[in-house]
């Protein structure tokens, strides 16, 4: 951050005080540099709680409204996808960037329209990919980009196990969850965090052939998903299951001269490195230790809270502030965000089902 | 006499409608639409009314109209905290709203929870009775301790306005047939062991058909009015001998593992002590943490006499009698 934000810092705004609202909040609290500007949603005792919570005097029922005297630098959009569009352009026209939760429209029509409103305002519209931005995906990219497994061939991410927990909203019998309303149900509410992650280590892929099948007709909605992406020269399977156990979330990247692994759930990357014989058994042997020191950090991880699910989000926002203050380009670009959704929007479509 | 009964076909709300049956009240059982109710309620005339809460409707407006009183219930333990703000204080915003739209007249029995007393500051070993010092910062605890301490605030505002008759209860730990496990033991490792925080820990036990049976005197005693009491039954058990009882009728030949809660306690304080040090980057996990491990287990004194003092009720079911029932059973 430039010196001059601790001087005039910026005005975020957050509109949908909904589940994950409270993690923007608090990661917005900690940001140097960045002011709390407006908190809005339609209920008015959530916004008179979450701002009783965070002592903040900054409450709006009303979008419009809030835009006009908050006069937020950049608005977090984390309302139901469904309500994307219209807010965010809203936000735009007031000059706004926009920071919008995944995924970032029901259709690709919407995307679009959002999309050539940022270009047209000059302003960035970053869709929220936290995972992508997690540390240890960070840490493996930076592998792949030194040359360290030489040429990516094929990429495998499986993310697992969170669509939605008994007695959770998403399995609500009364009041139904937006995402059952999407195009692609639930899965398209998950499905671009592995493809994100995929397409970062891939490149854009124009091909995509797809697998969604519901295996738990109670869930209401799809919830398996494979998706088989082509690129230039490599390929990747992106996966989002609900039903393998344990939940896992889990990255593999093979390359021409060698291979890694990263489990992000718990933050530990493998790599595994080209030849036989004695480099056979040392990549046993480090693959072994490497799980055994990832059982020990596990446990201690776990007792001081260190794993934040969520700490991709941290990476996103100072990038995204940091761009918004002095210039420089922000963690995810355009070209990233247009290369995600257009495999989003291709999976979720009748294009290419198996 | 009829009664409005929200959150009916929960587990307190079950043992309500039997013991307001059992008194002579016609009852209208509020559940949202997906939920069944016992068939044997339609033939022993509880109308059931299948009303979401969370969703805005004008349904609740004419059932209102023709009840005395309302036994407020609907809550919920799990979920989001939004999902738990939507159930437990936008439903209650939305009840009460429609109590002062229409002008209804009656009594309104809350059940509200222990977590509002700010338990964090009051001394171990001391009383905590009615006028113990409500939890000033109830989002530091955990979502249900916030979203309970919003909705009786909503609830006492509503009280002080005048015009609808409040009584609040406070229960403890509720328990009986079907819920043995308490979070206030500790935790359950797979289902033949369970892992006993401390041992010597006075439970504020509250069997489920006492809790009901001082809920249903509220409504029907004209003392309550404007009253708060807290629910626990006297002569509370400690924690071991809690868990031995239900070892002991317990088929599945459940193990108690003791373990120190000196040792938690230890570990949280260092580790909330390393949180400020390190501006975050190291912090207690939610069951270490000293702000909510205090709460659920410190060791405290509770007066229970306020209910006979004021009602002149006493809990029907005996603590051991209460102990037999819930571990009859067996299992969890």
């Amino acid at each position: 951050m430039n010196p001059k934000a601790e001087e005039t810092p910026l005005r975020a705004a957050v509109v949908g005080l909904g589940a994950i609202s409270l993690v923007h909040i608090e990661k917005l609290a900690r940001l140097p540099g960045v002011h709390i500007a407006g908190l809005c949603d339609l209920e008015e005792p959530v916004v008179e709680a979450v701002c009783e919570r965070y002592s903040l005097d900054v409450g709006f029922t009303d979008f419009e409204r809030m835009l006009a005297e908050a006069r937020p630098d950049v608005v977090h959009v984390l309302t139901p996808p469904q309500s994307h569009r219209g807010l965010a352009v809203a936000a735009l026209k007031a000059g706004a960037h926009v920071l919008v939760e995944k995924p970032i429209a029901p259709t690709r029509e919407d995307y679009v329209a959002m999309r050539e409103a940022a270009a047209a305002a000059g302003l960035h519209l970053v869709e929220n990919y936290n995972w992508r931005q997690a540390a240890v995906v960070r840490r493996a990219l930076g592998l792949v980009r030194s040359g360290t497994i030489g040429d990516v061939v094929h990429v495998e991410v499986v993310f697992g196990g969170v669509l939605s927990g008994e007695g959770g909203p998403v399995r609500d019998r009364d009041v139904i969850h937006f995402s059952h309303g999407l195009p692609g149900g639930v899965l398209q509410n998950f499905a671009s965090h592995p493809v994100s992650i995929a397409l970062a280590f891939t490149g854009p892929c124009a091909g995509v052939s797809t697998m969604r099948r519901c295996l738990d007709p109670a869930m209401g909605s799809e919830d398996e998903l494979r998706a088989l992406l082509a690129g230039e020269r490599s390929s990747a399977l992106a996966s989002v299951t609900r039903h393998t156990e344990p939940p896992d979330f889990t990255l593999r990247v093979g390359g021409t001269g060698g291979s890694l692994e990263a489990d992000l759930y718990n933050d530990r990357l493998y790599v595994a490195k080209p030849g036989g014989g004695v480099t056979k058994i040392a990549n046993g042997v480090r693959h072994g230790l490497n799980l055994l020191g990832g059982a020990a950090t596990l446990f201690a991880d776990t007792l001081t809270s260190r794993l934040d699910h969520f700490e991709g989000l941290d990476n996103l926002l100072q990038g995204l502030y940091a761009a918004v203050s002095d210039g420089s380009e922000p963690p995810v670009s355009a070209a990233e965000i247009e290369a995600v959704n257009d495999v989003m929007f291709k999976i979720f479509s009748s294009e290419g089902q198996l | 006499m009829r009664a409005l009964v929200t959150g009916a076909a929960g587990f307190l709300g079950g043992h309500l409608v039997e013991e307001l049956l059992r008194r002579g009240w016609h009852v209208d059982a509020l559940v949202r639409p997906s939920r069944e109710l016992p068939p044997d309620w339609r033939r022993r005339g509880v109308v059931a009314v299948p009303i979401d809460l969370r969703e805005p409707g004008d349904g609740l407006a004419p059932v209102l109209a023709e009840c005395d009183a309302v036994f407020h219930l609907a809550a919920t333990t799990g979920g989001t905290w939004r999902s738990m703000f939507d159930t437990t204080v936008a439903a209650t915003q939305r009840l009460l709203e429609t109590m002062r739209s229409t002008a209804w007249r009656g009594r309104l029995v809350h059940v509200s929870s222990f977590s509002v007393y700010g338990l964090n500051q009051v001394r171990a070993h001391s009383m905590v009775d009615e006028s113990t010092p409500l939890e000033p910062d109830p989002w530091l605890r955990d979502d249900y301790a916030w979203t309970k301490w919003l909705q009786e605030r909503l609830v006492r505002e509503m009280r002080d306005e005048g015009g609808v008759e409040v009584a609040i209860v406070r229960p403890g730990v509720i328990y009986g047939p079907g819920r043995a496990f308490q979070h206030q033991l500790g935790r359950e490792l797979g289902a033949s062991t369970l892992l006993l925080y401390g041992g010597l820990v006075t439970m504020r036990l509250n069997y489920v058909e006492n809790t009901a049976s001082l809920l249903a005197e509220c409504g029907d005693n004209s003392h309550a009015a404007g009253e708060v009491f807290n629910a626990v039954d006297p002569r509370p058990l400690r924690q071991f001998q809690y868990a031995r009882r239900w070892r002991d009728a317990d088929r599945a030949n459940r193990r108690i593992v003791p373990f120190p809660l000196l040792a938690l306690r230890l570990s949280g304080a260092a580790l909330a002590r390393a949180d400020g040090a390190t501006a975050g980057a190291v912090s207690p996990p939610s069951f270490l943490d000293p702000y909510r491990l205090k709460p659920a287990y410190g060791d405290f004194r509770y007066d229970t006499s306020k209910a006979t003092k004021i009602l002149g009720w006493r809990p029907p079911v005996s603590r051991e009698r209460a102990l037999d029932l819930t571990f009859a059973g067996a299992g969890p």
